[in-house]
């Protein structure tokens, strides 16, 4: 055989052995989850807060941190996003290749490569310099940190998509920089925006290390924003740290709700973003 | 935090692929509970934190030369 083929022949099996392994690690991950939490997945689960000795088998649910997680995602990202889009617009208004916009696009980057981990701990660092308790409120604080450089870089990106003769077709009708911008680029680029945003949303509800310190644990819904909260990560985590099997047990089918919650925030921003290149110009 | 749960969380240098480890994110998140209680124990943390903030910062600006070089040779 000609050593040309063989060499394709090998290239495309090692390109079909790592698909194998990412879409098998995905579909792994996901049945393991559901054949070991499906037994302990009931309504209860879902519609109760945990009573009494619930970390040693006892009755009750984990909609604390089912709510818990839902507000504290939804709340930092409504923080992150009042922040990112008033900084892409900056990052768009500069001159493609000034040193200014470029130095913030590094900086971002390496913000969103440190662990997230490190945000709780600086956070908490502040929170101790306001002798402030662990409550939603910081929680929120801490995941929009973390989020912001990331949605920040997303959007930046989405917006740098747009064509540049957009832009010129805005600017020949006597629009100025800024204008184009906040009323030509900004609606071009709505669909990705709003994945962009959605995908921080499941980033920000699947984020356990960062809310380790900050937001604190409780078994009670939270009633005002500096109550302590729960969310289903470190939920997940408690119960699974408990010797105990039937906690263990619900510990997956706690997972599984995380994954039903992320899943449908994903599909829904593909249905969005769809929605929205309607009214884009192709 | 993923890390956390199968890495084995012990204090000693590995000798083999084998043996656990302790990243520097879990030896954080594993003693934030006593980091205010001991004198010095916070800034020790935050020393390791740094640590790894170094490290970000020299992978990125590594990756940033990367992609400039690449541009001119295009």
């Amino acid at each position: 055989m000609d050593w040309r083929i063989a060499e394709e022949r090998l290239f495309q099996g090692l390109m079909y052995l790592s698909l194998v392994i990412v879409l098998g690690s995905l579909f792994s991950v996901f049945s393991l989850v559901v054949i070991k939490g499906l037994p302990a997945l009931n309504f209860t689960m879902l519609t109760q807060v945990p009573e009494g000795g619930y970390y040693l088998g006892g009755g009750g649910g984990i909609l604390n941190a089912i709510v818990g997680s839902l507000y504290l995602a939804a709340g930092s990202i409504f923080i992150a996003t009042c922040i990112s889009i008033p900084t892409a617009w900056y990052l768009q208004n500069n001159k493609e290749h000034s040193i200014i916009t470029s130095t913030i696009r590094t900086m971002l980057d390496i913000a969103s490569g440190i662990p997230s981990l490190l945000y709780g701990a600086f956070v908490f660092l502040i929170m101790v310099a306001f002798h402030a308790r662990a409550s939603l409120l910081w929680g929120m604080i801490t995941v929009a940190v973390f989020l912001v450089p990331l949605l920040t870089r997303a959007i930046d990106e989405v917006m740098q998509m747009v064509p540049q003769k957009i832009m010129e077709a805005s600017f020949s009708l006597g629009a100025t920089r800024l204008q184009s911008i906040f009323h030509v680029v900004t609606k071009q680029a709505l669909p990705g925006i709003v994945t962009a945003i959605l995908v921080s949303f499941g980033r920000g509800i699947g984020d356990a290390a960062s809310v380790l310190f900050t937001a604190g644990y409780s078994d009670s819904i939270p009633t005002s924003l500096n109550d302590p909260v729960a969310t289903l990560p470190l939920a997940i985590f408690y119960q699974l740290s408990s010797p105990i099997p039937q906690v263990q047990e619900r510990a997956y089918a706690s997972g599984i709700i995380l994954l039903v919650i992320i899943l449908v925030v994903s599909i829904g921003s593909r249905a969005l973003s769809k929605r929205f290149t309607k009214y884009c110009i192709k | 935090m993923a890390v956390l749960m199968v890495v084995g969380n012990v204090a000693r240098v590995p000798s083999s692929i084998f043996d656990p480890a302790y990243p520097i994110p879990a030896l954080i998140a594993n003693n934030y509970g006593e980091m205010m209680s001991i004198p010095l124990y916070d800034s020790a943390l935050m020393f390791a934190a740094l640590l790894l903030l170094v490290v970000v910062v020299i992978f990125n600006i590594l990756s940033k030369y990367v992609i400039i070089n690449l541009r001119v040779a295009v």
